[in-house]
């Protein structure tokens, strides 16, 4: 069982680096993916089952993404309204083994109900701890951590690889296929900037408190939390940046995770310290908030770094109502978690038992054969990725994409098809 | 009786309020649709209907709409579990 609360995540296991320099053999090419969030882990596992080799390049110094840096304690997506598994075949397989990762990991791991939606409780600390240990059981991975894309490479209309910064060392990689799963589509917008719309929700910013007695935010005791909170600010007692922080029960019995929604542009640790003081200050005379005190910090979630130009792009007509497409690679039915810049959340279901699917088409790239998005960067309008950006989604993503990545493996080369504008070719030297 | 303990709200009152809320729920949280066998005794927080957000949503509805401030002290389920409940507390608190 891994320990709880552990603060510092263990750290992945580098192996020497030295992937083969482009002109090496595109039979044994990896896919490479670059960031190792919930997206771009799962692509790596399910394309390691299928049998081919992955690069997985990690910018940070370990792996988790979202949910272990911005301390996620609540993965959605992975269960419908009646807390059936979303996924289906080989996809949902992969998923189950993720949620029984999980709980045989931590007793606290557990589904619970936030509205009508079913979340996985999850300590974000063990997440990091079980996908590290997962990713390291499969041979055919070969993860570096502190290792960026930095110069996609592409001739003809497909990508052919790319140039990744291993620890400050630049090296060439020849690859079968690059997947973007930065969140922040930031390997394409090197490419091309005109490639990714612009991201526009509010960023969440989550800090954990620990010492709050038990049952404190006992449903709905978060909502007159938040009310008072509202009030607070109203009347200047408390910092602007508090009248959208919502409160929730953490995993373990004394932890309170603040949610802050912010602009993702103009964020400044050195306020959030302030802030973060200043309600504390408030938050100790209030019932069970007298032994309260700071623990863990994440970092910015940005919602919406922006999401790629794809051959398909994603609508919200398309998720209320449940369409199906032929190449599917996985489906959602999270609600529309749309957290709007001017107005805050607004939170809309789908229509009751509705599951979408999500287009491979929606995760290729316009104009470039082999380059792809998968999570919070694929194809789509804001509105339909607000809610198909959600944890468990992400994994679902992640792993059809690897899947038919994986699948594709033996037949030749991708082409960009004649109708799409190919782009014009990378220097031949690299950039 | 003493006249201060006579209930304020007379049943017609609590109907056409119960009309108003049920309207703006039905609008709000269930998007339109009235799921099989909904009425005024429906439990919203069982069905998932009433989550946090949702309390967020309502209260400030009924301040817009209904002119009633909500204190944090009011925020308990008793209050948002039925449109009946949310009826007979928003005319308790006029």
């Amino acid at each position: 069982m891994v320990e709880p609360g552990a603060t510092e995540p263990p750290q992945i296991e580098v192996p020497s680096a030295d992937p083969a320099p482009l002109g090496g053999d595109d039979a044994h090419a990896p896919i490479l993916v670059a960031g190792a969030g919930a997206a771009g882990l799962a692509c790596a596992l399910a394309a390691a089952r299928g049998g081919v080799p992955v690069l997985l390049c990690e910018r940070g110094p370990a792996v988790g993404g979202t949910v272990a840096n911005v301390l996620i304690h609540t993965i959605g997506g992975l269960f419908d309204e009646a807390g059936e598994p979303v996924q289906e075949g080989p996809e949902g397989a992969l998923l189950a083994e993720l949620v029984a990762r999980l709980t045989a990991a931590d007793p606290r791991a557990a589904p619970r109900r936030i509205g009508r939606t079913r979340v996985l409780g999850v300590d974000p600390a063990v997440y990091r701890a079980v996908v590290t240990a997962w990713l390291a059981e499969d041979p055919r991975i070969r993860c570096l951590t502190q290792t960026e894309v930095v110069a996609p490479e592409h001739a003809d209309g497909r990508i052919l690889g790319a140039t990744i910064n291993v620890g400050g060392r630049p090296q060439r990689v020849r690859v079968r296929a690059l997947v973007d799963a930065t969140g922040e589509a930031a390997v394409v917008r090197r490419l091309d900037p005109d490639l990714v719309e612009p991201g526009e929700a509010l960023a969440g910013l989550v800090a954990v408190l620990r010492g709050v007695a038990p049952g404190t935010l006992a449903f709905p005791n978060g909502v007159a939390l938040i009310r008072r909170l509202r009030d607070a600010v109203a009347a200047g007692e408390l910092p602007p940046a508090c009248a959208t922080l919502w409160p929730d029960s953490g995993p373990g019995a004394d932890e309170v995770y603040l949610k802050f929604n912010l602009p993702a542009t103009d964020f400044d640790p050195a306020r959030m310290d302030a802030v973060l003081a200043c309600l504390l200050d408030w938050l100790r005379p209030l019932p069970g908030f007298g032994a309260a005190r700071l623990g863990a910090r994440g970092a910015l979630g940005v919602r919406d770094g922006g999401r790629i130009r794809g051959v398909y792009r994603l609508t919200e007509a398309d998720l209320t109502a449940g369409r199906r497409f032929p190449d599917a690679v996985c489906r959602g039915c999270w609600p529309i978690e749309h957290w709007h810049p001017g107005t805050g959340v607004q939170l809309q279901y789908l229509p009751p038992g509705t599951r979408y699917d999500i287009p491979l088409r929606a995760l290729q790239v316009r104009g470039v054969a082999g380059l792809y998005a998968a999570g919070k960067c694929l194809s789509a309008e804001p509105r339909a990725q607000a809610s198909a950006r959600v944890v468990g989604t992400c994994w679902g993503m992640g792993a059809g994409l690897g899947r038919q990545l994986a699948e594709r493996a033996g037949d030749a080369r991708e082409t960009t098809p004649d109708h799409q504008t190919r782009l014009p070719p990378t220097s031949p030297h690299g950039v | 009786m003493t006249p201060a303990m006579t209930p304020a709200v007379t049943p017609d009152v609590t109907e056409a309020l119960r009309t108003r809320l049920r309207a703006w729920i039905l609008a709000n949280l269930y998007e339109g649709a009235a799921p099989p066998g909904f009425d005024d005794a429906t439990d919203l927080i069982a069905a998932g209907v009433m989550d946090s957000l949702a309390i967020m949503r309502t209260l400030t509805q009924l301040e817009l709409a209904h002119g009633v401030r909500i204190e944090p002290n009011d925020i308990v389920p008793e209050h948002f579990v039925s449109v009946a409940a949310l009826a007979a507390f928003v005319a308790a608190k006029g």
